[in-house]
């Protein structure tokens, strides 16, 4: 079947199956564009799509019942039919809705039967109608229009909305590595993995910054040095060291098909490298990056260099390989001077004795006193050994965790290869105590595994965003003795309720709610004599960092004790030979039953023990100690902070 | 006491037993941030289907969408202070969706430029339209939930199995011993049923 027979019925469930080719893409994208009625059948059926990608992932049962007045029962629902049949009765939970029979014939393409008619009988014609159109536009593009662009314009559409949460930026790169970066402006100050937007200015005050270009040119910032990215080919050295590296012939290019020596004509500043482009009978080859100072532009043909600016703005240029050209920019912006600098050659543009004018003239190159990219790449590997230590720590402890005998549950959030799921489709958080799989969480929402970093680099955590995230967990049982500990980074706490571990079951007895508070609070409350044990912590712990969280529960001594990173922060006297239970419940948040508001912990969870175990003082200390818990927060806490905020910027640059 | 009362009750039983223990900041203070914050999950929990329905529709593919739904989940809750009750909450949380879908489309352009994707003329339209599709759309989601309750046995397992992001199509035409292709025209035909039985519902709720 060639493209244009396909319906377009056919191009969109080929484009929710993935399986749209770019032929088929274009033509699509161009009656979305010119027909108000295929973009309706899209949006009819990719509403479909989607909704069916949610009920499926997230089944029937839903995440979490509707609040109340809003629960499924109390929808009404309105008696339809299909054909003559009347799907809706008295009492809609007896009456199952009647069966849709699909038409099994691969012979017969379904959009053009009439009883498969895809959107009803009148979205029929719609489609029918569209695909004429479809078929005339094709043929009218093919004939008069070659760009799609063109079409578009014919008939502009008006503005979307008005809402521009922040102007939108031109990224023309990423940071790639820093190294002890310190800012001189802290308005400038940048984290590892962002992107490089166009404009981005870096003042740095100590320490390297390496920006990859996505040409494939890498730049080294030495602190102290500001630098601003005016092009994707190029930036502006105003003061300070710099070593660019140039792969040989535009590395990095060549495999997007973009052509060497291309400029970004949003920048203005971008023009400045045509002045410095060899003429046609030049032997150079079009430039490839250039890095403009205030005396001077040095441009690139394949290398790798060093420039220097000092604080009267004079500039240096030293080749380590392949040829630059360096050329003096005087106040008037004449651009006659240049010189061309091969290996180990060096030149300084510099005011002559006596006068304002600049003059240039070769000097004794000095390598040593740049950083070079293999330099760089070598220290980059050695920090991110260096920053890989807490993990491998994290991972003997927790091996060791995991064998004992009073452990209940264990989940350590880290991403398991397998990606396992339930039978439902829900993904698995794994239970890694010897209880084994049938304590087993369930991750629910919009989270998924491996999205998030945990308290340091290699830690895996779930980060809690949406209202409904949340792990199901059920563990049946009584339990005179608990600890629960559980390692938890708030990104909002001022929540009125923040679950931890919530029991689904609230007001039966002895099930528990452990959650935050608003105010710096946390919260344990069990229904029983017991009651609520709430505790001031906005003293003890910064919520917003990664901590670890324990709380002691010992029914047969009637004590319970609270601690934060191994630190007893209260202890409480009970009444003796209560026991508390969990059963169904929720880590993050609490699954309500009877339409009670969800509480959603918004954060990171890296880790969560529970123990069948009244641990004292010494063990929960030691607990926290040995291994990774002891890097929870006193170690890493500058790291995590360093993550969080990578974590930021790479969904601020999305 | 009707069933909705008895719940607003005793979620106020246990809200009065918690939040009585709470010390610290001005008790009125505390009750209104309390209810407004509640309000606000339970509005935001109302309408996260519609939602992810509305960026599915401008970046369409699953993995995708959920990278985009929860990047706009993050912003909402940024911005949860300045959300008005008194406004509706699905134009409000699709102004701040739609720009993280321009953000999305942004960066996958740059990093990924032969990406088969929409134009951005054909996503503005959509956008565009997409306006007034919502207002037209009501329960959508429970409807389609009945009419594939209505689905046979078959067809049901062949979506879980297709929106299972787990298995490929390709590895359900093998279990199945069928060609991919005709599995994609299975799957069609399978949601233009359910299109055409959830448009059934739709007129017969207008009449």
């Amino acid at each position: 079947m060639s493209n244009d027979d396909r319906s377009i019925a056919e191009l969109l469930a080929l484009l929710c199956d993935e399986a749209i080719s770019p032929e088929e893409m274009e033509r699509l994208d161009r009656l979305i564009c010119t027909d108000a009625t295929v973009r309706r059948l899209y949006m009819e059926y990719l509403d479909l799509h989607a909704r069916l990608s949610y009920q499926f992932h997230q089944p029937a049962e839903s995440v979490f019942p509707l609040p109340s007045g809003h629960s499924r029962s109390t929808v009404p629902r309105q008696p339809f039919a299909v054909g003559s049949q009347s799907l809706m009765a008295d009492s809609p939970a007896d009456v199952p809705f009647p069966p849709i029979i699909v038409q099994n014939s691969p012979g017969l393409p379904a959009s053009v039967s009439p009883s498969l008619s895809p959107f009803g009988s009148f979205v029929l014609s719609y489609s029918l109608a569209a695909v004429i159109v479809g078929i005339g536009l094709l043929i009218g593009w093919a004939c008069q229009v070659s760009i799609s662009q063109q079409v578009a314009r014919s008939d502009p559409r008006p503005a979307i909305t008005p809402f521009h949460p922040e102007s939108e930026m031109v990224f023309v790169g990423r940071v790639t590595g820093m190294i002890e970066c310190r800012w001189a402006d802290p308005k400038t100050g940048t984290v590892d993995y962002a992107y490089v937007p166009l404009g981005r200015k870096y003042a740095l005050a100590s320490g390297l910054m390496e920006i990859t270009y996505d040409t494939g040119a890498k730049v080294i910032l030495q602190g102290p040095c500001t630098y601003k990215v005016e092009s994707e080919t190029g930036g502006y050295l105003s003061q300070g060291k710099v070593t660019a590296k140039i792969g040989e012939r535009g590395e990095g290019r060549a495999e997007r098909g973009e052509g060497r020596g291309e400029r970004n004509p949003a920048s203005p500043q971008s023009a400045m490298s045509n002045h410095s482009s060899p003429s046609l009978l030049s032997p150079l080859p079009a430039p490839l990056f250039s890095i403009r100072t205030p005396t001077a532009l040095v441009t690139d043909f394949g290398t790798e260099f060093g420039v220097e600016v000092d604080r009267n703005g004079m500039t240096e240029s030293h080749v380590f390989r392949g040829k630059v050209v360096l050329t003096v920019l005087d106040a008037d912006k004449k651009q006659d001077r240049k010189i061309t600098l091969g290996a180990n050659e060096s030149a300084r543009i510099e005011k002559a004795p006596g006068s304002q004018a600049l003059a240039m003239r070769r000097q004794k190159a000095d390598l040593a006193g740049f950083v070079r990219s293999e330099q760089f790449a070598g220290r980059v590997k050695e920090i991110g050994e260096l920053s890989l230590r807490p993990f491998r720590s994290w991972q003997a402890a927790s091996e060791e965790l995991r064998k004992r005998k009073d452990l209940l549950a264990y989940y350590d959030f880290q991403r398991d290869p397998d990606h396992p799921r339930d039978e439902s489709g829900y993904e698995l958080l794994r239970n890694r105590a010897s209880t084994g799989r049938q304590f087993d969480g369930r991750v629910r929402g919009a989270i998924r595994m491996g999205m998030a970093q945990g308290r340091f680099a290699g830690k895996d955590a779930l980060r809690f965003t949406y209202p409904s995230d949340g792990v199901r967990i059920n563990i049946p049982g009584e339990f005179p003795r608990l600890t629960l500990v559980a390692s938890i980074s708030l990104e909002r706490n001022d929540n009125s309720f923040s679950g931890i571990l919530m029991s689904d079951k609230w007001e039966r007895a002895d099930y528990f709610h452990w959650q935050f508070c608003a105010g710096g609070k946390i919260l344990f409350g069990v229904f029983n004599a017991q009651g609520q044990f709430p505790l001031d912590v906005s003293e003890a712990a910064d919520l917003a960092r990664w901590h670890v969280w324990s709380l002691v529960y010992d029914g047969p001594d009637g004590r319970m004790a609270a601690y934060v990173d191994g630190r007893r922060l209260k202890e409480w006297t009970l009444a003796k030979g209560l026991t508390l239970k969990i059963g169904e419940a929720t880590i993050g948040n609490w699954d309500p039953h009877d339409g009670y508001v969800p509480r959603p912990l918004f954060g990171r969870m890296d880790e969560f023990a529970i123990f069948t175990r009244a641990l004292g003082d010494a063990d929960v200390k030691q607990l926290y100690e040995s291994g990774g818990w002891n890097s929870a927060s006193a170690k890493t806490i500058d790291a995590e902070t360093e993550v969080s905020k990578k974590a930021t910027a790479i969904h601020d640059a999305f | 006491m009707g069933s909705n009362a008895l719940i607003i009750y005793r979620e106020w039983l246990v809200w009065l037993q918690e939040s009585s223990l709470l010390e610290g900041s001005p008790r009125e203070r505390f009750v209104s941030s309390h209810r407004a914050d509640d309000e606000f999950v339970r509005r935001f929990v109302r309408c996260q289907q519609d939602l992810y329905a509305y960026i599915l529709s401008l970046v369409p593919n699953i993995a995708d969408a959920q990278d985009v739904l929860q990047e706009t989940a993050i912003a909402l809750w940024a911005k949860a202070d300045e959300y008005r009750l008194d406004e509706p909450f699905m134009p409000w949380a699709a102004r701040f969706a739609w720009f993280q879908v321009r953000k999305f489309r942004m960066y996958q352009a740059r990093r990924h430029r032969r990406l088969v994707a929409l134009s951005d003329e054909a996503v503005a339209a959509l956008a565009a339209d997409r306006v007034e599709f919502d207002g037209i759309v009501v329960d959508r989601g429970l409807t389609l939930q009945q009419c594939v309750e209505g689905l046979a046995e078959d067809d049901r397992l062949l979506l879980r199995q297709r929106y299972d992001l787990r298995v490929s199509i390709r590895e359900v035409a093998e279990d199945r011993g069928i060609e991919p292709g005709q599995l994609y025209k299975r799957l069609g035909r399978i949601r233009q049923a359910l299109l055409d039985c959830v448009q059934r519902a739709s007129d017969e709720r207008a009449n």
